[in-house]
């Protein structure tokens, strides 16, 4: 379990907890969005020497490399946000829940063994529970009240199932996965009452049930060691039916962050069908591209978000063609969008190239399905990208407004900036070192 | 044998490219010498391809690589420059230099002026590691690239919508082709366990009855659409022409080179085409309708570039047949020829097009006089028929002789010795019209000449093919996997014989009587058919409205039943 950690790494953990403290001194001298996040960056780069480490020093030996990899894009995950939240809403409390669920998820992430990585999820599971109602403290009616009670079966079922001995037999197994898949449909479906539009709340509200579920997912998968059972060979068909479940959410979405919640839900349906061959490449598939989904949705989940905001309208229909003035927002949502596409360049082409081989060893005709998934995912990220940031504005603004539109804030520039480096490194991490090892 | 040189080729415009993207990005400004980054880069590497196309004849085969590896990838060499890989190089780094060059002045003022070099030396390069990769998987990974690029060429100006639209239209087409292509991976993968197209190519040659022949077919076929898209091949033609609201120097790299990717992957899986002859008589139909198809739709265009367009879908046809009946040689000899007439023909379009607009009135028409229909006299047929139907095969057969070309041996000759005869009787008809064989004085000099033009480039094309592909057996394999045995290659040749003759008759009659002579049902038809193909075959008023609408109207009915959360605010 988490106690047996090496003491260093308890200090590791300790650092994001510190973010409350120099957020209020940070506010005291004029309210820098740097020094604030200095501990969450300290605690960043201590993970990196950690993985950059991990062959020749022993306190990183003593921490799975998968477990330091899931850190750190969780880590990265939050950091992207951080800086967006605008500063008014810095005083809410719910930008305090972030740390705490960082440092406890990234500490049992750490943790390799079967129970801990249970118990991790549970824990998890249990920090979003409380983090929804955090939020729905802070933004009175923004949640469905509904949802935290499903999200509280979840958590229930979870732990439960966390006892090792309650996991013997296919059934339970079962059982187990349809627990995690449960914890996941509460997460980027719908869930908001939209009677709060605040950019704070819907950032944060990005963060913990959109971003997170695909992390949370693998997590829990992993407890469940390769090649311990044979699973049916129909199995990764449950994946390939909630990709194209997120995917049909996604078409039918008239507003921005709906079609982001759908394309996650489609990512995550891929990543599971992969895991659920129980095969070492279907493994590594489902990591990849559980690192890599948290970050593209960030980033084109930011993106959408600031043009969003700019423009004072959410839906498809009243920012087309908005988005072609406004430069640094058009890239960033590319390269993210170029992620959910599978194109090269990005790391999402080889995730999903690792992922298909194993699905096509389990059933060619799934690895069939799969890619017109691919594809279907392809035309509609396209459409919607080509309809949001290309030709004509549906509304044209004057040229002083337009003007302010197209410049990027500090805060905006330094979350994009954030959010594309990570990327870029965990695409770098599993393009050339990933699957190369195993 | 290694010669990191080579990577040089590819990596001088990549580098090229990313340079001036960076001088774009740090210098405000515009500097139409930043062009020069990228242009200079692709004449190094089209100077250095000439190099190692000498040291290659001499040498043999270059491979090179980067000290990386990449999950997922087995086999080395990942990059090999051969003789068909240098020769795609040749003719991409020139293609690419002559654009960059006319490009030079006629984007001169547009926005984003060093972008649109920077993406050319990019997509360059991305072209040369794709025809230079030896390694399926890598091949594909730099096709997908090379679509993506193609796609930001083709929108470079974001704000124009009908540029974005059709960027959007060619981008979905190609991915649609890449979809079978990956699952031509996972199959090619679990037949052979490897994506090396070397080691593929061997357990081929010496184990072949360990690869189940229907899953071959099924792979080679994936290929085969993955090429279709980009190639552009009846029905995934359907995004070539609205490529023509692209700027011009776009439209030139893309006719003469983009398009020719689809015959360079079936040239380098040739060995997997050869081994399965159905995918091969599918090929050889698939390129018959697009050069049917596309011919047909050129003659009905006003639009020059739109012409231009469908001209390239008809030769792309034309190439794929080549393919189908086991010349792979042939289509690549036929892809370079294209690619340098067809880059030509754009850029000077573009320049009719510039002088056009200046103009300010259209020219005049003159007006034709009626003719009077002739009468049909033997004497007056008889010379005609020599001249321009008998005469080209003669020339044909003789050529074919001179060059020691075994019509017997080979169906495709066979087939092609057709598609001569069509063209050369053309010519004949062309140059009797002139009335250069009125005299005797005069038809002994352009007889000599069709004679030597006709040689030259049957020997040409069979000295290519002998550069190409230097084994005997490797040749004798594709023309026989292409071929359907005489039995019922007889009846196909006396058919296609008749169908000419037919042909010329109709022509000769048309001739005669300065009217069209067709049978009363056929020439009821003959506006439907006009239509049909001014419409590009209807074929996108039935994807929209056939298969598009019910999604549509599926989505709008889900829309309603699940109405998303709130209003829009």
């Amino acid at each position: 379990m988490i106690f047996s950690l090496p003491i260093p790494v308890y200090f590791l953990l300790f650092l994001p907890l510190l973010f409350p403290a120099s957020r209020a001194l940070s506010a005291k001298r004029g309210g820098s969005s740097f020094w604030a996040l200095s501990p969450v960056f300290l605690f960043f780069v201590l993970l990196l020497l950690l993985l950059i480490f991990h062959s020749s020093c022993a306190l990183c030996q003593s921490l799975p490399r998968e477990g330091l990899l899931l850190s750190l894009a969780l880590a990265a995950t939050f950091l992207a946000f951080f800086p967006s939240l605008p500063l008014e809403e810095r005083r809410s409390p719910a930008p305090f829940i972030m740390p705490a669920v960082l440092s406890l998820g990234t500490g049992v992430f750490l943790q390799g063994s079967q129970s801990g990585v249970l118990a991790g999820g549970s824990l998890l599971a249990l920090s979003l529970l409380v983090s929804s109602l955090f939020l729905g403290g802070a933004y009175p009616g923004a949640y469905q009240k509904f949802f935290p009670v499903r999200l509280g079966g979840a958590v229930l079922a979870l732990g439960v199932l966390s006892f090792p001995a309650m996991r013997q037999s296919l059934t339970e197994l079962l059982l187990f996965l349809a627990a995690a898949i449960l914890l996941l449909l509460p997460a980027p479906f719908p869930r908001r009452t939209e009677t709060v539009l605040s950019p704070g709340f819907l950032r944060a509200d990005q963060a913990l049930f959109v971003c997170l579920p695909p992390l949370l997912i693998f997590h829990i998968l992993r407890a469940i060691p390769p090649g311990a059972i044979s699973p049916p060979p129909l199995l990764p068909a449950l994946g390939i039916l909630l990709a194209l479940t997120g995917l049909l959410y996604a078409k039918i979405s008239l507003f921005v962050e709906e079609m982001a919640e759908g394309l996650t839900v489609a990512g995550t349906g891929f990543l599971l069908a992969g895991f659920l061959t129980f095969r070492p490449e279907g493994r590594d598939g489902a990591l990849f591209m559980a690192l890599l989904l948290p970050l593209s949705t960030a980033l084109s989940g930011l993106s959408l978000s600031f043009l969003a905001q700019r423009f004072r309208n959410r839906t498809f229909q009243g920012l087309a063609g908005q988005g072609t003035g406004v430069e640094p927002l058009r890239l960033a949502y590319l390269f993210g969008a170029f992620q959910g596409m599978s194109l090269p360049v990005v790391g999402g082409f080889l995730g999903e190239w690792i992922l298909l081989r194993a699905v096509s060893d389990s059933s060619l005709v799934l690895s069939i399905l799969a890619v017109a998934g691919i594809f279907l995912v392809f035309v509609l990220v396209l459409g919607r990208t080509v309809e949001l940031f290309s030709g004509e504005p549906v509304q044209r603004l004057s040229e002083p407004d337009m003007h302010l539109a197209s410049e990027i804030l500090p805060s905006e520039g330094w979350s994009l900036w954030l959010a594309s480096t990570f990327l870029l490194a965990i695409d770098l991490l599993g393009t050339f070192g990933l699957g190369g090892g195993r | 044998m290694q010669n990191q040189l080579a990577l040089l080729i590819p990596g001088l415009p990549i580098l090229g490219g990313a340079a001036l993207f960076v001088a774009e990005w740090l210098f405000s400004g515009r500097s139409p010498r930043r062009a020069f980054l990228s242009l200079v880069p692709t004449v190094m590497a089209f100077i250095l391809g000439l190099w190692f196309l000498v040291r290659i004849v001499s040498k043999g085969p270059v491979d090179f690589g980067l000290p990386i590896s990449l999950s997922g990838l087995s086999g080395h060499p990942f990059w090999e420059l051969d003789r068909l890989s240098v020769i795609m190089s040749l003719l991409i780094t020139g293609v690419s230099t002559v654009v960059q060059t006319y490009s030079l002045r006629y984007l001169l003022g547009e926005p984003n002026y060093g972008r649109f070099f920077a993406l050319i030396g990019i997509e360059t390069g991305v072209l040369l590691l794709l025809v230079t990769s030896q390694n399926l998987l890598l091949l594909f990974l730099f096709w997908q690239l090379m679509s993506l690029g193609l796609s930001l060429l083709m929108s470079h100006n974001r704000f124009r919508t009908p540029s974005v639209m059709a960027s959007h239209k060619t981008f979905v087409i190609h991915r649609l082709g890449d979809g079978f292509f990956l699952v031509a991976l996972l199959l090619g993968e679990h037949l052979f366990h490897t994506l090396d197209i070397g080691r593929m190519a061997q357990i081929l040659r010496d184990t072949p009855e360990l690869v189940p022949q229907g899953a071959l077919v099924a792979m080679t076929l994936c290929l085969f659409v993955g090429c279709m898209a980009k190639s552009a091949q009846f029905p995934l033609h359907v995004w070539l022409p609205d490529t023509m609201e692209t700027p011009t120097p776009v439209s030139a790299l893309m006719h003469a080179g983009i398009v020719n990717v689809g015959g360079y992957l079936m040239n380098r899986t040739s060995l997997l085409f050869s081994h399965s002859p159905l995918t091969m008589h599918v090929v050889f139909l698939v390129g018959f309708a697009t050069a049917l198809f596309g011919s047909s739709t050129m003659l009905t265009q006003s639009d020059v570039k739109r012409k231009l367009g469908f001209s390239t879908m008809g030769q792309m046809g034309y190439m794929t047949m080549e393919c189908g009946l086991g010349a792979f040689s042939l289509a690549v000899f036929h892809l370079i020829a294209h690619g340098i007439f067809k880059a030509t023909l754009f850029l000077e379009s573009g320049m009719g097009i510039h002088i056009a607009r200046l103009e300010p009135e259209l020219p005049k028409r003159t007006a034709t006089e009626p003719r009077t229909p002739e009468a049909f006299r033997l004497s007056r047929v008889l010379p005609v028929a020599f001249v321009t139907l008998v005469l080209p095969l003669v020339i044909l057969l003789g050529a074919h002789q001179l060059a020691g070309i075994h019509l017997s041996r080979e169906e495709g000759t066979v087939v092609f010795l057709f598609f001569s005869w069509v063209t050369v009787s053309q010519v004949a008809i062309s140059l009797t019209r002139a009335r250069l064989f009125d005299s005797f004085a005069a038809a002994v000099p352009w007889t000599a000449f069709l004679v030597a033009f006709v040689f030259v480039y049957i020997k040409a094309a069979h000295l290519f093919n002998i550069f190409l592909y230097p084994d005997p057996d490797t040749r004798a394999l594709f023309f026989a996997s292409g071929g359907v045995g005489w039995v019922l290659f007889t009846p196909i040749v006396l058919l296609i014989t008749i169908l000419i003759i037919a042909g010329w008759g109709v022509a000769l009659l048309r001739g005669l009587r300065g009217e069209l002579v067709l049978p009363a049902w056929l020439l009821s038809r003959q506006e439907a058919l006009y239509l049909f193909f001014l419409n590009r075959g209807t074929l996108e008023f039935f994807v929209l409205h056939r298969l598009i609408d019910p999604v549509d109207r599926l989505v709008c009915r889900l829309r309603v039943l699940f109405p998303g959360r709130g209003t829009a605010r």
